[in-house]
């Protein structure tokens, strides 16, 4: 095993940690909006903002880094496994800091993202990173996007100081159950996993509390049980401040001749004017080491976002990068098709009040290779359409293929003024050849099509690739020669 | 009527205000005659009066101030970037979705099944997305003295992007210089920013050559660039290679001005 490097000059080192740092997917530098201050650098723009794209079409939007690829652990997926004989080497806080600065200013990034191999302990590690940042949030005033990872196992003082400093903190899942953890990466536990994300959690909660924000108003789908949910968080946080005030008063009746130390809050708020990680938090898993279906994937999703109240999940199409024969994707390429059809169901859940069992199922685990899930279930689901544009409410229209969420809000506005017609919901955004299927304007299709489930996919499958769908003699299969084939399986039986 | 004005933003915004006193002198209802023509290219119609308008700042300030107050900021937001479109109909555009606004009141956003609504609404989304973009896109560079950014945008970006650099680069002294409109965005460090346009700018061109100049022969090479351009080609990963999914996330004309493409 090579030794620590530590002369090589600033620009080798960021080759060499960046190159480590590449296979993290979560690059985005959204879900804070934050003014400048007027004297120093930085803000942050709630939508994000994308910087440039590389090669492979992934976005560069914050200076990704590792802090040091030295690493204890021995995880079989990762370049910086404890046994690989790779040039190890290291920042020190003030090259993150300085680094992060040039950039910034010159407008290459939006932010950092810092994370690191782990070096003696993980609290050793958090402890290199939270020296980091501090340095960059205090000495450089840095006012723009930071994303830490978290590292599982550090200790929860580190974790929450960590938290005032970052806008979004995230700890990987890796793979998206425990038996396909202790096969790929034998160091790590699930348990250290969930226990800081619990935590993150539970301070983004207080810290919204105290500042007058609703967890709930993240997420777009409020439906009826997370209404009531949010109406229960309220009247317990009611209850506390009783409680709490009660307290201050017999406290106040006990020490009246004593002057008052100035009252902790709570648990878990040390720096209370500030945030604690106002981003959210988001984590990431690896698709395609291991035998997990799509379907336990998804379920896997559903619950982080609903017990987790997590703002992202990332999925990574596993890449084998260490060349390891026992592990698939040897050779091979990754499972890109898998990871794009995982981000499309991922975007029906958050955005759309879709839930993972109606996506897939265990009969039916893994997604349609030729049409996207929101396709895939309506075709599944004919019964339910055709849905009338001027009529059906808004979660009504989200499950129509072609309409997103701008279009159907832009539906809902218009309509109130007249009648909508094909020609107008076409400009306010909705795909028609995917759409034409399944809505109906004023009463009419758009034009004649059969409610059948084998006729619709084909169309679809089509639209999307018009090559798949191309005889052997270079005609394209389409509507006529379609019918003529069905009749000849008519006339044959 | 064919009202031809001045190719800017004040320009456009007086002949707005002067379209309106026209409209309200003619017969009623009013059925979209006027139009407004930006520039020089004219072609000359028959039997259609054509009136030079002069720019006019108040009359613009009027305009502004008549939107913002009747009709609401988002509305004035939609307008404005609308008015930033390289589209040479769109003073016309607007000038229907005015008519419009002010006899339906702020609500005017919701009519979008009315052929100008709707048509503002595309303008406005095409430059709030490609300065969403460039705002992302732009590279400064070090020149010692101050940092310069050069950019060719479709849309006229720069008033649009004002606002999010001058927050984010409160302690900088930074031009954004907009080569295909030939004017710049100026921002001396801690104070507020302003444009120079066109003609200034050549008497300008000079000190900003000589700054050029200096920076290319006798200025130590940045080595951030040299960083970023390393830093850039490292991050791709060579498995997931995929030319066509860069291309639609970053359109080839956005990179003449990238640091890491040239």
């Amino acid at each position: 095993m090579s030794g620590i490097i530590t002369e090589l000059d600033l620009q080798e080192k960021l080759k060499i940690l960046a190159d480590s740092a590449k296979f993290d997917v979560a690059c985005t530098s959204s879900g804070v909006e934050r003014k400048g201050d007027g004297k120093h650098m930085g803000n942050a723009s709630g939508a994000g903002i994308c910087h440039t794209f590389t090669s492979d079409g992934r976005c560069i939007s914050l200076l990704k880094i590792l802090f040091t690829n030295e690493c204890i652990y021995d995880c079989r997926y990762c370049v910086n496994r404890s046994s690989n004989d790779v040039v190890r080497t290291s920042f020190t806080p003030e090259e993150v800091c300085t680094l992060t600065m040039e950039f910034y200013r010159r407008n290459y990034i939006e932010g950092l993202f810092l994370s690191s191999g782990i070096v003696h302990s993980p609290d050793y590690t958090m402890g290199l990173l939270y020296e980091t940042l501090f340095l960059l949030r205090s000495k450089y005033h840095f006012n723009g996007y930071i994303h830490i990872k978290g590292i599982p196992g550090a200790s929860q003082e580190v974790v929450e100081q960590i938290g005032y400093l970052c806008d979004r903190m995230s700890v990987n899942l890796e793979l998206p159950t425990a038996e396909g953890l202790k096969e790929i990466a034998p160091n790590k536990v699930r348990k250290n996993i969930l226990k800081p994300m619990r935590q993150i959690q539970n301070g983004i909660k207080e810290s919204r509390e105290y500042h007058g924000v609703h967890s709930m108003q993240a997420r777009v789908s409020v439906d009826e049980k997370s209404y009531y949910n949010q109406m229960a968080e309220i009247a317990e946080s009611r209850d506390r401040m009783i409680e709490q005030r009660e307290k201050n008063v017999k406290k106040l009746e006990e020490k009246k001749d004593i002057l008052l130390p100035v009252q902790q809050r709570s648990r878990g708020l040390s720096h209370p004017s500030r945030y604690f990680v106002p981003a959210g938090q988001s984590t990431q898993m690896i698709v395609g080491a291991t035998q997990e279906t799509d379907y336990q994937i998804i379920s896997v999703t559903e619950a982080l976002y609903q017990r987790f109240d997590m703002k992202r999940v990332f999925y990574s199409a596993f890449v084998n990068v260490n060349q390891d024969e026992n592990l698939p994707g040897f050779m091979e390429k990754p499972p890109l098709l898998r990871e794009h059809r995982l981000y499309q169901a991922d975007f029906l859940l958050r955005f759309y009040g879709f839930a993972a069992g109606e996506l897939l199922s265990e009969k039916n685990p893994n997604f349609h290779e030729q049409i996207d899930p929101k396709c895939n279930w309506a075709v599944h689901h004919l019964e339910e359409f055709p849905v009338e544009i001027n009529k059906a409410d808004y979660y009504t229209l989200l499950r129509v293929p072609g309409i997103g969420t701008k279009s159907a809000g832009r539906i809902l506005l218009a309509r109130k003024h007249g009648q909508l017609d094909f020609e107008d919901i076409k400009r306010m955004g909705v795909v028609l050849k995917r759409a034409l299927y399944f809505i109906t304007c004023k009463g009419r299709m758009m034009y004649q099509t059969k409610m059948e489930e084998d006729y619709i996919t084909r169309h679809l499958v089509y639209n999307e690739r018009p090559s798949a769908m191309l005889l052997s003699d270079g005609s394209k299969k389409t509507y006529e020669q379609m019918n003529l084939w069905e009749l000849g399986c008519i006339q044959q039986a | 009527m064919i009202l031809k004005c001045e190719d800017s933003i004040t320009g456009i915004l007086t002949a707005l205000f002067d379209a309106f006193v026209y409209k309200n002198c003619m017969q009623q209802p009013y059925e979209d005659s006027i139009s407004i023509e930006i520039g020089e290219h004219s072609n000359i119609m028959l039997f259609a009066r054509e009136i030079e308008i002069k720019t006019d700042e108040e009359k613009a300030a009027k305009t502004v101030y008549a939107i913002q107050s009747k009709l609401g900021f988002s509305v004035y937001q939609t307008v404005f970037y609308a008015l930033c479109h390289f589209d040479p109909d769109r003073a016309t555009t607007v000038l229907g979705y005015l008519v419009r606004a002010f006899s339906k009141g702020s609500q005017i956003r919701e009519y979008l099944a009315d052929p100008y609504v709707i048509r503002v609404m595309e303008l406005s989304r095409k430059v709030g997305n490609e300065c969403q973009k460039l705002q992302g896109f732009t590279r400064f560079w070090d020149t010692g003295r101050f940092l310069l950014a050069e950019i060719e945008p479709k849309c006229d970006a720069l008033p649009v992007m004002q606002e999010h650099f001058t927050d984010r680069f409160p302690n900088e002294n930074f031009i954004i210089f907009d080569k295909k409109r030939k004017y710049a965005l100026v921002h001396p460090a801690y104070k507020s920013c302003f444009f120079v346009a066109g003609i200034e700018m050549d008497e300008k061109e000079a000190a900003f050559s000589e700054v050029f100049g200096k920076t290319e022969a006798s200025m130590p090479k940045d080595r951030y660039e040299e960083m970023w351009r390393a830093y850039f080609s490292t991050m791709a990963i060579d498995e997931r290679f995929s030319e066509k999914c860069q291309n639609t996330l970053l359109p080839k004309w956005y990179r003449k001005h990238m640091l890491e493409f040239s």
